[in-house]
């Protein structure tokens, strides 16, 4: 009986391990879809309240991977008041250019897990967008489930990194063609979050999603971001855009 | 049974004739049962409902009890938007002195209107963190124009542009402090023309500075809230009234200063709760009688019928009352609600005897015979069925919830009551009638009646039956597992705010209050005696993303711990405050005009980030101070532009060297007197601190947690609880509480409907003694069930824990249809269903219509629970029928005449008729 229970055990933990491997090769396929040497994105912003859409915000936004770090600018070009703020993210560090004053100041370190410009995502989410949304997660569990009638694996996340923006995530992909379809974020034992990633389209064999939606589930609110044009490893971006000097120097 | 039928027959002999006697007994009833009536208190509200094991509601109660503060009334004034700052602080004004009156002391305990100024400007830094104080003290180590305006600014830099959130979670501090600049930088703009500034408008402008608003504004600052502490709590239900005194001052006080007020609080909408509920049950009790009546009436052709049926009705509902005084001491809105269905269900007992009565009279008997013969058909089987039903309800009594149990006692007891009067006083009445006829010389009308409900249509229904069993089997089936697949969908309702009357005003407010406070006024409570432990709770609980505020009274009597080491750290700023640089009477024109321009470079960027944050309080403030409109034009000239050319001057002038003296000076004097390194002591809280989270006795404390988003609302609950309960389970309050009541009535109710369908099927098996029957009984039963769910499902009406612990009786009267049809069946015989359905189809489509009278009453109600409760039963009673009457009778006749099914009793040989 004993000899069993072992055995049965270590079967298990070889399913466990087969599965965490399927699971991760899943992960990266889906979000293979994101990574890129560099990427150059215009996007409209819009942030729903009590279903009252606000202010339409339109950015162009610039990332690249240099050396293991996560490099990006977003530079506001509408609404008119904001037109020309930008945020530049180095790694963990993040600045703000603001384009009333013509100040650049750097944020504080617990500021990425704030909300960006108001929205319902947070710097960190539009970060982990164009990294990969499980880089800095692993997974823990793999089930199947179906969302709008499409078959996925349901990959439950658990945090790799320290200070993670959330304790766990629940992110559903399609099985057939690996997109994520849904992203729910939990944090301090509630839902909080679901990203709701959609019309993806092909571009450059890629497919990519271009609306984003954020629901807030503590509160009447979404954030859609749609995104109007997108290359990858595009010759827009340089290198050169990703320095606090390039940020000052905007106009 | 014969001794029971015999013992009926005398009564019925007796009694019509000694009806003086009987109406002597029945009063002595009465009375007796009058002592139950005088114990009875009617407690209309949901709290009163709470399951009171659950250790959340004991300390619920316990914090209702001794906490003064969690029975508070809020009284928000301005509540139409249209108020100016001025009228809402003149009425909070208005009401502060009026409540405070006397007059008033009955009623209310003490009124609180505004933040405590005087507290925190003696105890200020006393209160600030210790890393907040060695900032402060850097901060006002020089209160010389130039480095006070750069500390500010270095302040703001640190604080807020660099962290968008913080400026959003400190919005109302914010939205004073920028103010309150602006006000400074227009005096410093006085001073630099030439101007002298009076030393009062110095100290007006830096206690704005630093202590923000005392009133309790809204974001918009068009509304106002203020708490009135009455004298009693939750627990006194009968108190609850007099809120509707206090409700009727403010809207009077209010009025003259042209402003609209509401009253909000869990007390409140418990006042609310028990008017609505007390007006719903009125006009359902005098909808139903008047309905019923009219039956009466047109069915029998009897104007005597309200006296006959409708007087022993009402007795019946009077005993009942009386016995649930006696044996629960209360009513609430369920049982209350019974009372009013009980109409529709008692006045069967009445139809099956005046039928008997009357068939007995056309065939010819006298109207003595008549009754006596009634009660020989009719009783014993009137007794029997009242005493089955009472015990499916009885059942219930055994629930482990008490709202539930007490239904079972009053449902059963209302059962036995009406019942009990219906057999006691229809003889005497009818001999009294006889009685007054004869004196007056007049005929006896009843003997040329007949009742008049038309059995056409439940002949034809029987032909059709008899004639297509296998095409309405079918058809029946096929509609009621159709909806039965819809079923699952059906909800429960989780907003009990939803169950309210639609429209009222405590509940909108709760909205309103969200909106324009952006906080709940109901939140969760942790009661305890250890501050160490509050201290720790409250740190981790302020993190949560779906948490407003925590406070406690740790908040204004830290740790002794804490108090001594803030009280070096406040010694040392008295010390550098003592030792800061004389007022210099040199102001660097160039370095305040640096400072100046740095502070509105700051403004703008915060503004940028209201703007974007859609900071709706803030963003307007901002705007108005930078002149910087929601599209970034500069629109009208500001401070900051008089002040570019006011200060472009190589020397300061004599009125600004003053100013900045006066700044000295006056802030020096107002940060002294906020760092008293005195220990606080509880003795010397506000009483607006004591009353919020120090019991009446002293011994325990309260820890409450408001939630950013209406709490009632159940996604938004369900969030903050989860986050609550990652931190503590032993927050309460009544949206955990009512949370709780829910899952209690549901589990327990879905428990009861189970019992109540094993007693339901051993009465049948006693009294079919066939299983098969008693199987074939319970389909039309869990079809009309099946059905109920689907249409709910579909119609989007929601269970809950009012109208789902109903559905355990809904087993005992929705089964009777069936049953009434099994027994005619069995004495008609096969091939005779048509005559079963005729003979028996409109008896009990009277008795449907009774029935749904009673629960149809309820759905003119202004309160939701009652009106749904209304709907969902008189629906599963329409559907009880009309599976009764159609699928019922047509599988039995599948069953048992082309497949041969035996029902006839065990023991017993089939008789074919």
């Amino acid at each position: 009986m004993r000899k069993f229970m072992i055995l049965a055990l270590f079967l298990s933990l070889i399913a466990f391990t087969v599965a965490a491997e399927d699971a991760k090769t899943i992960l990266d396929r889906a979000d293979s879809i994101f990574t890129a040497e560099n990427i150059y994105q215009e996007s409209s912003m819009v942030i729903y309240t009590k279903g009252e859409a606000g202010i339409e915000q339109i950015m162009k936004s610039y990332y690249l991977e240099d050396r293991g770090k996560s490099l990006s600018l977003a530079v506001f070009t509408a609404p008119k008041r904001i037109a020309g703020t930008a945020y530049l993210t180095i790694g963990e560090d993040l600045w703000v250019r603001f384009a009333s004053t013509g100040r650049t100041r750097k944020l504080s370190s617990s500021a990425k897990q704030n909300s960006a410009s108001g929205s319902d995502f947070s710097y960190a989410d539009m970060g982990e967008g164009n990294n990969g949304f499980a880089a800095e997660y692993e997974a823990s569990s793999i089930t199947e489930a179906s969302i709008e009638g499409k078959n996925c694996y349901k990959i439950t996340l658990i945090p790799s990194s320290e200070d993670p923006a959330y304790d766990s995530a629940i992110c559903y992909i399609t099985k057939d063609t690996y997109e994520y379809l849904r992203i729910e974020m939990y944090k301090n034992g509630a839902h909080i979050k679901t990203m709701v990633l959609d019309d993806y389209r092909d571009i450059n064999g890629k497919l990519y999603p271009h609306t984003i939606t954020m629901y807030s589930e503590l509160k009447d609110s979404k954030t859609v971001i749609i995104t109007n044009m997108i290359e990858f490893d595009s010759k827009k971006v340089q290198k050169r855009y990703f320095s606090k000097s390039y940020l000052e120097s905007l106009k | 049974m014969i001794r029971k039928e015999l013992l009926l027959q005398r009564w019925a002999a007796w009694s019509a004739i000694s009806y003086k006697r009987a109406f002597l007994i029945v009063a002595l009833i009465t009375l007796i049962l009058g002592i139950g009536y005088s114990r009875l208190q009617l407690e209309m509200t949901f709290y009163s409902m709470m399951p009171k094991s659950s250790a959340a509601v004991q300390d619920y109660e316990t914090i209702n009890e001794e906490f003064p503060f969690a029975s508070q009334i809020i009284v928000a004034v301005g509540t139409d938007g249209n108020a100016t700052t001025e009228q809402v602080k003149k009425t909070i004004d208005a009401l502060q002195v009026e409540f405070s009156l006397p007059e008033h002391s009955e009623v209310i305990e003490s009124v609180y209107s505004k933040v405590d100024r005087d507290f925190l400007q003696s105890h200020g830094l006393m209160l600030t963190e210790a890393d907040d104080l060695q900032r402060f003290t850097d901060s006002y180590s020089n209160l010389n124009l130039v480095p006070l305006l750069r500390n500010i600014n270095d302040e703001f830099e640190r604080e807020y542009t660099q962290d968008a959130d913080n400026l959003e979670d400190h919005e109302q501090m914010a939205v004073s402090q920028f103010k309150a600049l602006n006000e400074l930088l227009i005096l410093v703009n006085r001073a630099a023309e030439g101007n002298a500034i009076e030393t009062f408008e110095v100290k007006k402008t830096l206690e704005d500075y630093l202590f923000g608003e005392s009133y309790m504004l809204s974001e918009a600052e068009n509304m106002g809230i203020m708490f009135l502490l009455p004298t009693f709590t939750m627990n006194d239900f009968m108190e609850l009234e007099r809120v509707v005194e206090i409700e009727e001052i403010a809207k009077e006080i209010a009025s003259e200063q042209g402003v609209t007020v509401g009253l909000t609080g869990i007390i409140v909408v418990g006042k609310d709760e028990m008017v609505t509920s007390e007006q719903g049950l009125g006009i359902s009790m005098v909808l139903a009688f008047i309905l019923i009546m009219v039956l009466m009436i047109l069915a029998f052709r009897m104007n005597s019928a309200p006296i006959l049926a409708g007087l022993p009705l009402i007795i019946g509902i009077i005993w009942t009352t009386g016995a649930a005084g006696l044996f629960i001491g209360r009513l609430n809105i369920i049982t209350a609600m019974y009372l009013i269905a009980l109409m529709g269900l008692g006045i069967d007992y009445a139809i099956h005897i005046f039928s008997t009565y009357i068939q007995s009279r056309d065939e010819g008997m006298d109207w003595l015979n008549g009754i006596i013969y009634a009660y020989k058909t009719s009783g014993s089987g009137i007794i029997t069925g009242g005493l089955t039903t009472a015990a499916a309800f009885g059942a219930l009594a055994f629930s482990k919830t008490d709202i539930l149990s007490e239904l079972g006692i009053v449902a059963g007891l209302g059962i036995l009551c009406e019942m009990t009067a219906m057999l006691l006083l229809i003889p005497p009445l009818l001999g009294r009638r006889h009685h007054r006829l004869e004196k007056k010389g007049k005929p006896d009308t009843i003997h040329t009646r007949k009742v008049q409900i038309r059995s056409s249509l439940t002949g034809s229904i029987g032909s059709f039956v008899k004639a297509h069993p296998g095409t309405i089997a079918t058809g029946f089936l096929i509609i009621g597992i159709t909806l039965s697949i819809f079923a699952p969908g059906v909800t429960i309702e989780d907003n009990l705010m939803k169950m309210e009357a639609k429209g009222l005003e405590s509940v909108e407010l709760q909205d309103l209050l969200v909106d324009e406070f952006g906080m709940a006024p109901d939140g969760m409570s942790i009661l305890g005696t250890d501050l160490a432990e509050f201290e720790r709770l409250q740190e981790e609980l302020k993190e949560l993303e779906t948490v407003a505020s925590v406070d406690s009274i740790t908040s204004y009597l830290p740790s002794d711990k804490k108090q001594r080491i803030r009280a070096t750290l406040i010694e040392e700023f008295r010390e550098i405050l003592e030792l800061r640089p004389d007022s210099a009477e040199y102001i660097d024109m160039w370095e305040l005009y640096e400072e100046v321009f740095r502070l509105e470079m700051n403004l703008i960027e915060m503004g940028d980030m209201a703007y974007l944050g859609n900071m709706e309080r803030l963003s307007p403030v901002l705007n108005e101070i930078t002149g910087i409109d929601d599209e970034g034009n500069r629109y009208r000239d500001t401070i900051f532009d008089r002040l570019a050319t006011t200060l472009e001057t190589d020397e300061a002038n004599q009125a600004l060297v003053d100013l900045q003296r006066q700044v000295d000076s006056t802030m020096a004097l107002l940060l002294k007197n906020m760092a008293d390194p005195q220990q606080i002591t509880q003795d010397m809280l506000p009483d607006m601190f004591s009353d919020t989270f120090i019991s009446r006795d002293g011994d325990k404390y309260l820890l409450t947690i408001n939630a950013k988003e209406n709490p009632w609302v159940g996604e938004n609950r369900e969030a903050f609880s989860s986050q609550i309960q990652s931190v503590t389970d032993r927050a309460t309050g009544m949206i955990q509480v009512a949370d709780q009541l829910t899952y209690m009535a549901t589990t327990d109710g879905l428990r009861s409907s189970i019992i109540a369908l094993l007693v339901v099927g051993i009465i049948l098996l006693l009294d079919f003694r066939n299983l098969k029957l008693t199987l074939l009984t319970y389909i039309p039963l869990l079809f009309s069930f099946g059905s109920l769910f689907g249409i709910m499902a579909l119609t989007g009406i929601k269970f809950d824990f009012v109208n789902i612990i109903s559905v355990p009786l809904l087993i005992g009267i929705g089964i009777d249809d069936a049953v009434h049809i099994n027994h005619r069946y069995r004495i008609e015989g096969k091939g005779n269903m048509d005559r079963v359905i005729a003979k028996t189809g409109t008896a009990v489509l009277l008795t449907t219509i009774t029935t749904i009278i009673g629960f149809g009453s309820f759905i003119p109600s202004i309160m939701r629970a009652m009106r749904s409760t209304g709907v969902v039963l008189s629906v599963a009673m329409a559907l009880a029928f009309i599976y009764s009457i159609f699928l019922h009778p047509a599988i039995l006749l599948i069953a048992h005449e082309r497949f041969g099914a035996s029902l006839r009793p065990w023991g017993s040989k089939e008789v074919q008729k």
